[in-house]
């Protein structure tokens, strides 16, 4: 069996110190993804990144196999996902009513109004890579450029689910 | 005897079998947890040989670029990379860890082979013996059959979640070795002259340094694939 290497104070405080960096890296890394995919964010689109930056919180990768639930109808959570890889399907009370390809985002009217989500997402490829975050509310007060475009945004998404649904009354 | 009942004997004698790695897994999880250790998402783990070959060759530049902290993570990785090809070889073994080891500390075979010996104590059998003698053998073969294939899927179960555990560690210490490597390499100014060929306006670190190696390699060697492999793990 294998001897196994002891570290003394020395050597965890090098490797604190590289995780601060290793860390604001990534961060710096998650942040460069979501600000290349901002505009297809429809909730974040055309905020300026100076002030996006300052509204993100818990912004993170985040892999799901298949059939994991990403969100839970009925679940009170913050998160916005976009879908950087794979795809999902949408079910309301166990009976499946949608798909979300990759590059597109969901989750994001419950987030911001912290409302229950009103239906479950479930990851249907084999693996499902997200890009994950929350808005910081308490941010927002000093942000007030961006929060007007956010509003502006989730109405516009809004209206566009309206006018989807009018097309199909009429079609029917 | 139910299933149920033969499953918690295998993970019992299974878990004590395994009870050293597994020892050491949870010490290395605990380190990473204690110290919010990332695990980086890309697949540091097959990029441990270029990462060894790379602290060989700058010891041999400059023998005192290396911190001690450096030096214990390169043995913390060998080791532990040595306990996963172990590991990774218990698959080839799964016979040899049933046969004797396991049927030789289960209670219930220890019994049937007993009962089986002592009718080494009454010879000549008479017809009635030679028939419980033959039930007996026939029912621990039937037994020994059951527990193997019960013992095998167990078995191949917990050897596959250990070579997992022991990866997302490696994956881990990997990436920080890495970064001290590279970190400590930039101080040095024998290494640095060795690297003056690379391209000086990024960052030297083991992407720029594959990128570099790529461009002065002969292509379609091993080496060269290697390499090229690595390249998309660190960009």
């Amino acid at each position: 069996m294998i001897q196994q290497v002891v570290y003394d104070i020395d050597d965890i405080e090098k490797f604190i110190e590289l995780n601060k960096t290793s860390k604001a890296e990534e961060y710096s890394q998650t942040l460069q993804k979501l600000l290349n995919a901002q505009n297809k964010i429809s909730i974040i689109a055309n905020i300026e990144p100076s002030e996006l930056k300052v509204i993100i919180d818990d912004l993170k990768f985040v892999k799901y196999n298949f059939k994991d639930f990403i969100i839970k109808e009925g679940d009170v959570s913050k998160e916005i996902f976009f879908i950087l890889s794979g795809e999902c399907h949408v079910f309301h009370q166990n009976k499946k009513i949608g798909e979300i390809p990759m590059g597109k985002s969901f989750g994001e009217s419950a987030a911001i109004f912290s409302t229950k989500r009103n239906a479950s997402v479930v990851c249907s490829s084999k693996e499902v890579t997200v890009l994950s975050f929350s808005i910081n509310h308490d941010n927002m007060d000093f942000c007030s450029s961006a929060l007007a475009t956010l509003y502006k945004n989730l109405a516009l998404q809004i209206n566009n689910k309206l006018e989807e649904i009018n097309s199909k009354l009429v079609q029917k | 005897m139910n299933v149920d009942m033969i499953k918690n004997d295998i993970g019992a004698y299974l878990d004590k079998y395994f009870g050293a790695t597994y020892d050491i897994i949870d010490e290395n999880l605990e380190f990473m947890e204690e110290y919010e250790f990332i695990e980086p998402k890309e697949d540091y783990f097959s990029s441990i040989a270029f990462l060894n070959a790379t602290m060989n060759r700058f010891t041999n530049l400059d023998h005192a670029f290396s911190s001690e902290t450096l030096r214990k993570l390169f043995r913390d990785i060998k080791n532990l990379q040595t306990l996963h090809q172990e590991s990774f070889r218990y698959l080839e073994k799964t016979n040899e860890s049933f046969d004797p080891r396991f049927l030789n500390k289960s209670p219930l075979f220890i019994e049937m082979r007993d009962e089986i010996a002592e009718f080494d104590e009454y010879l000549p059998l008479d017809k009635e013996d030679k028939e419980t003698l033959a039930l007996i053998k026939e029912q621990y073969s039937y037994m020994r059959k059951i527990y193997y294939e019960n013992f095998k899927n167990e078995f191949v179960k917990q050897v596959n979640g250990i070579l997992d555990l022991l990866k997302s560690v490696l994956n881990s210490k990997a990436y920080y070795f890495d970064r001290l490597l590279w970190l400590e390499a930039s101080k040095s100014a024998t290494i640095g002259r060795s690297l003056k060929a690379m391209d000086k306006t990024s960052e030297i670190n083991s992407k720029t340094y594959i990128a570099h190696r790529l461009k002065v390699d002969l292509p379609y060697t091993d080496e060269y694939k290697y390499l090229q492999k690595c390249l998309r793990i660190h960009k």
